[in-house]
């Protein structure tokens, strides 16, 4: 730590430390010897676990080390002597190219905390909401009662946007980026597998062929998974109740050249019901606002040898 | 032994399909006679040569550079779809597979193009579901393996025989290959009509 830099940092009331690439504590300005009671002499030295106590040291260490490895900033939240901090942890790399850091911690307001707070109570609703739609969704099968599993999905989609918005405000309120807190990916495989897994059964049972075509592996797609789920389901559903007895559905997804980059294309194609014929126009519309919320393509067709096909086009994340 | 008649009657029926996908009809033509220097009757040379050669809707235009306009990628791609829904008429799915692979690549923002192809990919796998029967059997290699060089193996068939050992069932291939069910069933079957592997029973 230079003289310079350590005496400008000593008129700064915000507790400031320093960390060498060794994990250590390099320097800590007289703000956080007072807010944190220690003394730069008693801590020079020691690892920087030392300074944090319970979950806040965890946390800091997790930062720490991803702000070096990243070599990017990271925000993120602690709470210390039961103060709240909004922390900033950035890599500073030394002379040897090996990388330090410089902690930042900004006392939180007491609003901002029982923001926090609020948020993670409308979370815990929000999930309890979500159980309870899972069981309506669960009781909801079969011909007769299509319309209400309808409106219970649309219930689903809804919630899904609330906690996606919780979470964001989360975030704003914590200070992280929204981006980094909203991890935009998903593995089709896996999405595609669950969506026919929870077909399969009603498949059977009306004694219809579900073919899936897919590899064991395919790139991570940009979106949300949980829609691509929710859409799939639907497409499903369409075609199995417009089925006759001999039907073959077949949901495939393979990877497909797009412009300059790379896109997975995602079809079901079978017997069905024909887009705009009463009731199903709901179904097919739910299907499109789905894709579409997700930055995908779809179109829905006459297949070649009868029957209806959709095609979904994602990209590559 | 070298590449069976049965096995280069069927590489040079799919060599000729992807060079007229790619609109090198003169190559396609030549692919398609050579299978009838071979097989004088073959039904699906005799068919795809006729349609190559044939009137002026489904003959693909001799277009010359200073006649290359904007619409010709979509006459393109118009005249392999009217060709490949002519061969899923005649229930040549692997003739109508390729050419509509063929139609996306000219027109990759033709996403329904895409469907047909996945619609023909299923019809298929029941094709070969019902060919190869029960998959829990365990496919064998039936030449010697210094004979492989012969048959001028695409990579994936080249990687299927590789776990081809008599005790590894089907079932097992494909989930081991990592393939979607599709490609693996197309080419156990495509080894199975060359001659190279068998279904033990």
């Amino acid at each position: 730590m230079s003289t310079a830099a350590g005496s400008l940092l000593t008129y700064i009331d915000t507790p400031v430390v320093v960390g060498d690439p060794d994990g250590r504590v390099a320097y800590v300005n007289p703000a956080f010897e007072k807010g944190f009671s220690v003394d730069l002499e008693g801590v020079m030295g020691q690892p920087l676990a030392h300074l944090f106590d319970g979950g806040a040291r965890e946390f800091v260490l997790a930062s720490v080390a991803e702000a070096c490895e990243l070599g990017e900033t990271v925000r993120f939240r602690i709470r210390q002597g039961g103060v709240g901090f909004g922390a900033i942890a950035s890599p500073i790399v030394a002379e040897d190219a090996r990388v330090g850091v410089a902690l930042l911690l900004v006392e939180l307001a007491a609003t901002d905390e029982r923001s926090l707070t609020l948020c993670r109570e409308m979370t815990e609703c929000l999930d309890d909401l979500g159980r309870i739609l899972d069981e309506m969704l669960e009781q909801t099968g079969g011909r007769r009662a299509e319309r209400y599993r309808a409106l219970v999905e649309d219930g689903v989609r809804a919630l899904g946007r609330a906690h996606k918005w919780s979470g964001e405000l989360e975030s704003v309120i914590s200070g992280k980026p929204a981006s980094a807190a909203t991890p935009s990916r998903f593995d089709p495989v896996a999405v595609l597998r669950d969506a026919a897994a929870r077909a399969r059964p009603e498949f059977e049972s009306a004694g219809l062929s579900l073919e899936v075509l897919v590899p064991a592996q395919l790139p991570e797609l940009r979106g949300d998974g949980g829609l691509l789920e929710l859409a799939l389901s639907h497409l499903l559903r369409i075609h199995r109740v417009g089925a006759n007895d001999t039907s073959l559905v077949t949901m495939s997804a393979r990877i497909r050249p797009r412009g300059d980059g790379t896109s997975v294309v995602i079809s079901v194609i079978g017997s069905g019901a024909v887009e705009g014929d009463a009731p199903e126009e709901d179904a097919f519309s739910t299907v499109r606002s789905l894709v579409e919320e997700i930055g995908g393509e779809i179109r829905i067709s006459d297949a070649p040898l009868g029957g209806r096909a959709t095609v979904i086009r994602l990209m590559v994340a | 032994m070298g590449e069976s008649e049965a096995a280069k009657i069927q590489r040079l029926i799919r060599d000729g399909l992807d060079r007229f996908g790619t609109n090198d009809v003169s190559q396609a033509i030549a692919c398609w006679d050579e299978v009838l220097a071979i097989d004088p009757q073959n039904a699906k040379a005799l068919d795809y040569l006729e349609a190559a050669r044939g009137d002026g809707e489904t003959k693909p235009p001799d277009v010359g550079p200073d006649d290359a306009g904007d619409e010709e990628p979509e006459r393109e791609v118009t005249r392999l779809l009217e060709q490949a829904q002519k061969l899923l008429g005649n229930d040549d799915l692997e003739g109508a597979l390729s050419l509509f692979h063929a139609a996306a690549n000219r027109d990759p923002d033709r996403i329904e193009i895409e469907s047909y192809i996945d619609m023909v990919r299923g019809r298929l796998v029941q094709r070969y579901r019902d060919r190869v029967g029960d998959t829990g059997v365990a496919p064998r290699m039936v030449i010697d393996p210094s004979e492989v060089t012969g048959f001028d193996l695409a990579a994936d068939v080249g990687f299927m025989l590789s776990l081809v050992d008599g005790k590894t069932s089907i079932d097992e291939l494909i989930a081991l290959s990592g393939m979607d069910v599709f490609e693996a069933l197309r080419i156990l079957n495509e080894l199975v009509a060359a001659g190279i592997a068998e279904l033990e029973s």
